[in-house]
């Protein structure tokens, strides 16, 4: 599909994003200001992306094109126009799962994208764990073993494997 | 959240035009001019003395759209944001994708069979085209009329299929030979034993120039193109998305194989086409503005039809070639803000701004027994009663089906268990009473941990390159989501001050029509519907129940998930616009007939025949999310903000 232009640009903040909305001081409620007429939203979102863990050299894609990159502090801040439609992302980064995310622009929007380490695939939803090779095709069960669950006892008849066949 | 529009007023037993008994015509829509035709005659009048004079507003506009994605407004007065509202009316104008993105210049949605009908102005544009190219030659309809379907052979089985025909031949050579007869139609007559091979023969030599035919009239509609790579004669995949495409845009519900509905369209003239389907979208049009249901499905008649019946004969568009004749007369920018005031028959006197509504769900025959033997082969479990919904209104004391329709109940389901593997699980469809309190246009589903990674996952060409992304076709919003174009939440209410209780069923939308027609379709618990019939359900009881409109549902969902090495996260900002009924919608769901010898469904994970597994079977989870629909999972800690 075809889709108009984007606009992206890292920008620097130069402070963290959660500072971004400056808690107010505490102190006696104002009274609320009078009903304005309401403001017409921008024509643009900014869709701010950062990483949890905020890491070095995070690369955002987006199809073919390489939109910018995310840094400690440094999030990335796109525009797009609003209500133009999704963008569907790439978040790549060295050492980590590689994430596919989206973002939408009704709204500005902040993507706070979970990289996960290679190392822990193991902890996310959808990995899976090998199935037990089975006792005639590869590793056996040590002999005293009850098979694993799930997994049939050898026939009768069949020798217990020796105890030094199993893998070195 | 706040307090919205709530139903219109409707006269009883008034006519179905003017304000007594049409819906009440919002300040917008009773301002400006509308199209009267009078005497053959086409004249302007104004809005507001159309209504006054017995007149329904039957909107042509562009921004159409049926009444549960129509604006509304807030308690403050300011309209109220429907996220789906500008990709609807984007889709049916053929301007935007199913993500609301620009679609590339040319292209087509046709998206009838997933409950968007075309503008007025789509059609316009298709008839004035469909004028200049007939696509129709006798040739063509004589050889499409020989045949009433055409064999599917699938490539790899071509050549086996042509050594079977061969050998039929020669037998019946054979045997006209040893009886000295002249033909085989003779030898049929004389033989009746070999008469089916002899029809089998004639048949699929009348085949040929069927499919001949078809693969023109492909073309010159321009869904079967040098891009395609068809091979003349062979039902490819070429032809097979072909096919589906040319019933996707005359709304044909047969599996993609040219059947008897589909052969029958390819024979007929583009513009009889054209008509069929600029009926079919004012069908919707006119159901919207007399806010009707009736539809021919029970006894209680079929407003649908007559009310569309007599707009057309009112407006004179009584044919392809009156309805080309309109088009010509206005031009396409007319029907930007087009529309029409007819005068439709009287309205059953049972109607009123508040009517005592039920649905009825009767699960017809349920199987609870495995599919499968033990050796792992699949049994087909027979139905000779599908389930059904029926819609209610309590008229003198008693209750009259106003619609039914056929719809799905749940069955055996693939589903994913925490190791990873997937299993069978039987998802049941809930039991006795219940309520619809909470009605969702552009709903959304939010895919339980159960759900089977592979199907939450696709391709789709982003800004240029064909990638993997998470599947939001499924989850919506979106006429192909799991729930469709709207859902309404089964609940048990809650009592004594406790909240409802919501086992994830729903009865929604669903493009998936195939489930709710073929013999051997299910769900997981849900009850279907094809979109554009649910679309008319829920607007008709919005319409005609106390209801509030809540307004869009922010929930900032996020999940993520492992597939082939990387991670997908679904990031979900709305559960959808909400209305709730008030008073909710009773709702009764029948036990049906218990077939087979389990009487009782089987709890838990059944291993799938043939599939190695790290172990047994995990426990199943037992939250509304992981049941039936799923969808009641609660808003995360989403990211986004």
């Amino acid at each position: 599909m075809s889709r108009r232009a984007l606009s992206a640009s890292a920008v620097a903040l130069g402070v963290a994003l959660g500072l971004a909305l400056v808690a107010r001081a505490q102190g006696p409620v104002a009274a609320p200001p009078p009903a304005a007429a309401p403001v017409a939203p921008s024509p643009n979102v900014k869709i701010t992306i950062i990483t949890v863990p905020s890491q070095k050299g995070v690369q955002v894609m987006w199809g073919k094109k390489r939109l910018g990159v995310v840094a400690p502090h440094q999030p990335l801040i796109l525009q797009r126009p609003r209500d133009s439609g999704p963008l569907d992302l790439i978040i790549k980064c060295d050492g980590f799962v590689t994430v596919q995310t989206r973002a939408y622009t009704f709204a500005d929007t902040k993507l706070a994208v979970k990289l996960t380490p290679v190392d822990q695939k193991n902890t996310l939803l959808g990995y899976r764990a090998e199935v037990p090779p089975e006792p005639d095709a590869g590793v056996p069960p040590p002999p005293s073993a009850a098979p694993p669950p799930g997994v049939a006892a050898p026939p009768p008849g069949v020798a217990a494997p020796r105890p030094d066949s199993g893998t070195r | 959240m706040g307090a919205g529009a709530v139903s219109p007023e409707i006269g009883e037993g008034g006519g179905a035009g003017g304000a007594r008994a049409g819906v009440v015509p919002s300040p917008e829509a009773t301002t400006g001019r509308v199209l009267v035709v009078e005497a053959g005659q086409e004249r302007w009048m104004d809005a507001q003395a159309a209504t006054s004079a017995g007149y329904t507003i039957v909107d042509l506009s562009d921004d159409w759209t049926p009444y549960i994605f129509a604006p509304q407004m807030g308690p403050d007065g300011e309209p109220l944001m429907n996220r789906y509202r500008r990709i609807f009316i984007g889709l049916a104008n053929d301007k935007l994708d199913e993500d609301g993105e620009p679609l590339q210049p040319g292209d087509k949605n046709y998206l009838e069979l997933y409950g968007i009908f075309p503008s007025i102005s789509v059609l316009r544009e298709r008839f004035v085209a469909d004028d200049q190219h007939p696509c129709h030659d006798q040739e063509s309809a004589d050889a499409l009329d020989a045949v009433e379907t055409v064999t599917y052979v699938a490539p790899a089985d071509i050549p086996k299929d042509a050594r079977k025909l061969r050998k039929i031949r020669e037998e019946l050579e054979t045997a006209q030979h040893k009886a000295h007869l002249p033909s085989f139609e003779a030898l049929a007559a004389a033989q009746p034993a070999l008469a089916p091979k002899v029809k089998l023969l004639a048949k699929r030599a009348a085949e040929k120039p069927a499919m001949a035919a078809v693969e023109r009239r492909l073309t010159c509609e321009g869904l079967l193109g040098p891009k395609s790579h068809h091979t003349a004669g062979i039902y490819d995949d070429a032809m097979r998305l072909a096919v589906r495409r040319f019933q996707q845009k005359h709304m044909i519900y047969e599996a993609n194989y040219l059947r008897r509905q589909t052969v029958d369209a390819l024979a007929r003239p583009l513009l009889d086409n054209d008509y069929d389907g600029f009926k079919r979208a004012m069908r919707e049009r006119v159901v919207s503005a007399a806010s009707i249901l009736e539809d021919g499905s029970t006894k209680a008649g079929n407003l649908v039809d007559d009310y569309t019946k007599a707009a057309l004969d009112g407006l004179g568009l009584v044919d392809g070639a009156s309805t080309l004749a309109f088009f010509k007369r206005h031009p396409a920018a007319e029907f930007k803000t087009l529309r029409a005031a007819v005068k439709l028959p009287p309205r059953p006197a049972y109607y009123a701004d508040h009517m005592d509504l039920s649905i009825v769900v009767d699960r017809g025959d349920i199987w609870y027994d495995l599919p499968f033997d033990d050796k792992g082969n699949f049994h087909y479990q027979a139905r000779k009663k599908y389930p059904q919904l029926t819609v209610y209104a309590k008229v003198n004391g008693k209750q009259v089906a106003i619609a039914r329709w056929r719809t799905t109940i749940g069955g055996w389901r693939a589903e994913q268990a925490s190791d990873g593997y997937e299993y069978y699980r039987y998802k049941q469809s809930d039991v006795g009473p219940r309520v619809i309190r909470q009605v969702v246009s552009g709903p959304v589903w939010i895919a339980p941990a159960s759900t089977p990674i592979r199907t939450l996952v696709k391709h789709k060409a982003v800004n240029g390159k064909w990638m993997k992304v998470v599947n939001y076709d499924e989850l919506g919003p979106g006429f192909l989501s799991a729930y469709g174009l709207i859902a309404g939440y089964f609940v048990v209410p809650g009592q004594n001050g406790r909240p409802d209780f919501d086992n994830g069923v729903r009865a929604h939308g669903s493009s998936d029509y195939l489930s709710i027609y073929s013999a051997n379709g299910f769900s997981h618990g849900c009850h279907r519907l094809p979109n554009h019939l649910a679309i008319r359900m829920y607007s008709f009881i919005l319409q005609h129940r106390h209801m509030r409109v809540v307004g869009d549902s922010p929930m900032g969902f996020q999940r993520q998930f492992l597939w082939e090495d990387m991670v997908y996260e679904m990031r979900i900002p709305s559960r959808g616009y909400v209305y709730q009924l008030d008073p909710p919608l009773p709702v009764s769901v029948l036990e049906g007939n218990i077939m087979g010898d389990q009487k009782t469904p089987i709890i838990g994970y059944v291993p799938k025949p043939g599939q190695k597994y790290p172990g047994p079977p995990p426990p199943a989870p037992d939250s509304p999310e992981a049941k039936a629909g799923g969808g009641a999972a609660p808003a995360t800690n989403g990211g986004e903000e």
